[in-house]
Order: structure tokens, then sequence, then C-alpha cells
């Protein structure tokens, strides 16, 4: 009995993993990479002025200034403050009537309060959506990686309970072995950063879990879903405009307020509904680096009078705490530069697991006389193909023109060029030595791109390491470990492969 | 104070993978794996494992420190893994200095 209920799990574990593998493979390593979007974001605009010191009441002047002046008829404006790691001012709008586009986004510079004079780029948002959106229409990317990641959740289940020797093997790693060697890898991924793995994959849940359970909101609260979402601390519902025009208050007249509320700490955003109508309001919420759960504190204004009329976040029933703290883990801003770098590790562990684990399901395949052509192509295409992508869009990035009509989407497309040809690559040539070549080719992306980035942009190691310009410096630093760990894969499989000939 | 927190995880793992049958011997750089002092490694790398929790929590807070002694912990024991895989005798080298130079910098 024991000996089939263990049988059942394994065949359920190797396909609740298989399946959705290869995406999990991408959602884990572009994940991983957008703990660090704000960087990636400055990295990726190599003309913006670093290390700028920001003033926050100067800067909410500048951007309700441009608001004002560009957007006065707008139904809804946000203002996203400058932070250390991105020292820009994000500004959008949203517009239910008129003329002007309906949703608009632009970055400003702080210091003139208009649109930063930088090249079009996607920046760290490019794998950030692909992580959960996979930039596909409606919501099919969401609602694919969401049934990824509950196979995610059921493979990492069965996973504990196939794993017979948890605690003897916990730093057991043999290399050399063949398919032995791939199952310890995939064990120790997964056993030592366990806690990450259950975390994000659940919390990724729970944070889309509106668009994936959706009945039970549907029937207790019918179509007014925005009742809900304010009820559970996650936005807030301003009262219906009342028609009448006036004067918006002088939101920086409202930071002193803010400061002393909350000692310590910064405003992160600034919501403004209905701007120019008698009944705005406006909505002021605390940056979201200094605390773990993503209930942030937020004070509540008369946008006219500019009286403060209340502290909503006190009042969260536990439920709507417990999802805002599992939100706020999954996001994992808080903690600063050496945590992000936990949770980027962490994040490539996941994908070393993943990987590992594809990996492990066909070689015992093949070491039994089983080929899967079609599951060993994927692998390479992605486990090989996906860092290639990257570090094309990198490359795209300090490559393109500045000047090229729709730019930032077409980075994009390099990187799924890229990731195209490194898929037909491994659809026609699926053997070790096709494996050395993708891994060789990222390894040489990778090692490049500080000389590139030291052509093309004045921020190359040369300059940035003694000018302690530590942005520009990591990145570089990162862009040579990570090459140095392809070239590393690319040895070991040529090693592997002559230990298996003799 | 987060250097020591790893050095403490890192030695933690250490201890706990010298206290077990199959590490000991190679780690320890001895023939034959002596018995009677794995309890007292194991005992030890808990305890280093709980130290590196009270002193995460003192760096992060009761909130974010437990996240960060688990970051820890995971990241903490893949250069270990690695090391016994290929030079489980040099696995020890890193502990003493990671203790030191963490105490140092956390001012103690």
């Amino acid at each position: 009995m024991r000996h089939g209920f263990r049988q059942a799990m394994a065949l359920l574990h190797s396909w609740a993993g298989l399946v959705p593998g290869w995406l999990l493979f991408a959602v884990f390593l572009t994940g991983s990479l957008s703990y660090f979007r704000p960087e990636i974001s400055q990295w990726t605009r190599p003309e913006l002025p670093s290390g700028a010191m920001s003033d926050p009441g100067r800067d909410v002047r500048a951007a309700q200034d441009y608001l004002t002046r560009t957007a006065p008829d707008a139904t809804r404006w946000l203002i996203e403050m400058p932070l250390a790691r991105l020292p820009l001012t994000g500004v959008t709008l949203w517009r239910e009537r008129g003329a002007g586009p309906h949703y608009r986004h632009d970055l400003l510079d702080p210091r003139q309060g208009m649109p930063i004079a930088a090249r079009a780029t996607h920046g760290g948002d490019f794998f950030y959506y692909f992580h959960f959106d996979l930039h596909m229409p409606w919501r099919l990317g969401r609602l694919i990686v969401g049934f990824s990641a509950m196979a995610m959740l059921v493979a990492l289940l069965t996973g504990l309970i196939v794993h017979r020797r948890l605690f003897a093997d916990f730093f057991t790693f043999r290399p050399g072995k063949g398919p032995r060697s791939w199952l310890d890898a995939h064990n120790a991924c997964g056993v030592l950063a366990l806690p990450y793995h259950v975390m994000i994959t659940y919390s990724g849940l729970v944070i889309l879990m509106s668009l994936y359970l959706p009945w039970g909101i549907d029937l207790l609260y019918g179509t007014d879903r925005a009742r809900f979402f304010a009820e559970a601390g996650q936005n807030f519902r301003p009262p219906p405009a009342a028609g009448v025009p006036a004067g918006l208050v002088d939101l920086a007249s409202l930071m002193p307020e803010a400061a002393r509320r909350w000692p310590g700490e910064a405003v992160g955003r600034i919501d403004v509904y209905g701007p120019g109508d008698a009944a705005a309001r406006v909505v002021f919420t605390v940056a979201d680096d200094a605390r773990l759960s993503h209930a942030r504190a937020r004070l509540i204004f008369d946008g006219v009078g500019g009286t403060l009329l209340s502290e909503p976040e006190n009042g969260l029933p536990g439920p709507a705490r417990l999802e805002r703290a599992l939100y706020g883990m999954h996001l994992g801003r808080f903690g600063g530069p050496l945590l992000h770098a936990l949770f980027f590790c962490s994040g490539l562990l996941g994908a070393a697991m993943v990987g590992a684990g594809l990996i492990l399901w066909t070689g015992k395949r093949r070491a039994a006389g089983e080929t899967h052509p079609v599951a060993e192509a994927l692998n390479l295409a992605v486990i090989g193909g996906l860092p290639i992508a990257i570090a094309a869009f990198f490359w795209a990035n300090r490559l393109l023109p500045v000047g090229l009509a729709a730019r930032a989407d077409r980075e994009g497309l390099c990187f799924f060029a890229a990731w195209m040809v490194a898929g037909i690559h491994a659809a026609l040539h699926r053997d070790a030595a096709a494996w050395r070549t993708q891994f060789r080719c990222a390894a040489g992306l990778f090692l490049a791109l500080p000389v590139l980035d030291g052509l093309t942009t004045s921020h190359g190691l040369p300059v940035s390491l003694p000018a302690g310009d530590w942005l520009f410096a990591g990145f570089d630093l990162a862009f040579l470990a990570g090459g140095g760990g392809m070239a590393g894969l690319s040895l070991l499989s040529r090693r592997n492969r002559r230990r298996v000939a003799k | 104070m987060t250097l020591l927190a790893f050095a403490l995880t890192y030695g933690g793992w250490w201890a706990l993978a010298a206290g077990m049958a199959r590490h000991g011997g190679p780690m320890l750089g001895r023939g034959a794996f002596p018995a009677v002092l794995a309890p007292v490694l194991r005992a030890t790398g808990g305890g280093l494992l709980v130290l590196s929790f009270f002193t995460a929590a003192g760096e992060y807070g009761w909130d974010i420190g437990p996240v960060a002694w688990c970051g820890l912990g995971s990241v903490g024991a893949v250069p270990l893994v690695l090391m016994l895989a290929w030079r489980p005798a040099l696995a020890a080298l890193p502990v003493a200095p990671l203790l030191a130079i963490g105490w140092w910098l956390s001012g103690f």
C-alpha cells in the first residue's frame, strides 16, 4: 500500500513537473531578474545622471505642475515618488472622458519636471511583466502561468513525499554520474531553498487569486468588485465625482503631515482621484522598502481643502492582512540590496531545480534506451536558449539606435528572436555538442557585455569601479559572473561526456 | 551583522554535515569517522543555526529577519554542497575567517 502510494506520487510528481516545467524555468529566471527591476530600468537608460539626490517636496510639486499642465481633464493621477533604486518620478493618468489617451505612463526627471530624455526601453518592466503575463494578450499569460504555478505546488508537495532520504541526502551532490548527479542536483536545489520555493509559488497564486478563483467574490459582491478590493485593503474607492470644478490642493503642502505620521519612512506614492473636481480625494501611501507586509499605511485627504479624512489600514481584517503579507514577500522589495541578492539567488536555485528535473526526466529515459525528441529539444531550447535571449535583450538595449521607431518593443523583439533562433538550433541538434554550443554562446554574450557597455556608454568598468558607481559596476560584474557560470556549465558537460565515453 | 549571520549559518551547516557518517570522514580529513564526535557536531550545528536566526532578527527585525534567515540558510548551504562534492576537506577553511570578519564588522 505504502509502496503503491509513493509510486503514484512519483508519477504525479514527474508529470506535474514536466508539463509546465519549461515555462516554470522561464518564470523562475525572469522572476529572479525582477528583484532588480528598478536597477535594470536604470541600467537600460545609461543617459540618466546617476546618484541624483531627491527632495520630496520639490519632486511632488514638479509632478503636480506637469500633470496639471498636460492632463487637467484626467479622472485619476498616480505619482510614484523617486527611490534611491530608481531616482525618477513615475506619473500615470487615466481618462474616462474627453480627448487624449485613456491611459498614459511617463517617467519624469524630478529636477526638471519633464519626461526623461533617455532611450525608449521597457527596462526591468520587460522581465517583470514576462514572468507572470508572458506578454500575451488579454489575461492568457496570467492564466497559463497560474495553472503552471498550481502544478508547481503539486510538484513541490509530491516531491517531498517521493524524496526518500530528505535528511540523509541533505548535503549530497555526486557529480559525473549521469542521471544520479541530476537527481542529486534537483534534490539539493529543491530542499535547500524549500522555504523559498513554497513561499514564492503559493504567494504568486495568492496575488492573482481573484483571477484564478473569482467565484466566491462574485457570489458575495456581485458586480461590485471594487468594494471587495477596497475592503481587502488593495485599493481605494473614491466618492462619485461632484461635477463641480474646484482647484486641487497643493500636494506638497500635505507632505509634512505624512512625515509626522511616518517618522523615518518616505512617501511611496500619491493617488489623486478626480483632480479638479470638488469631490477630489488624495491618498498618500508609505514607501514599500521598509516593511515586509504590503498592507501599506495610507493617509486620505480631502483633495480641495487638504484636511486629513482617515487612516483606513488599521482595521484591515485578518485574511486581508495575510494576503498583503504574502504579496509583500513575493515582491521582496524590503530589506535592501543584500536581501534582494538573497531572493535573486534563491530564485536561481528554483530555476536550477526545475532545469535539473527536466534534464533528469529525459536523461533517465535515454539511459533506458528511450528517446523523447520533443522533450529533449525543449530542454535545450529553454535551459540553453533563455540565457541567450536575456543576454540578447541587454545587447539590443545598447546597440539599437536611440532614435529607432518603436524602439522599446524592438528590444523585446530581439529577446524573442534570439530565443527562437536558439529554439530552432535546439530542434535541429539535440546532442551534447549542441548544449555546449548554446552554453558557450550565452557565455560569450554575457562576458562581452561589459566590453560593449564600456564602448557604448561612459559607464564601463574602468570608469564605474574607481568612481564607486555600484549600479553599473555591479551589472558588469554580474554579467561576468553569469558568463563565467555558463562557461563552467559548458566545461562540465564536456568533461561528463569524456567520462561517459571512457 | 548580515555577514555574521551568514557566517553562523555556514558554520552551522558545516557542523551538521560533519556530524553525518557520510560526510564526516572526508570533511575532517581522517580515514574513519569518529562516532563519538557526531552528536557534539550536530548539536553545535543546530546551535549555530539558532544563533544565526537571532542575529538575522536583530539586524532586520522580527518580520523581515526570519525571511532573511531562510535566504541566508538556502544560499549559504550552496557553497558547502559544492565543496563537499569536490574538496570536502577545504569546507572548514572559510568558517573561522567568516566568523571573525562578521564579528568584527558587527562591532561587538
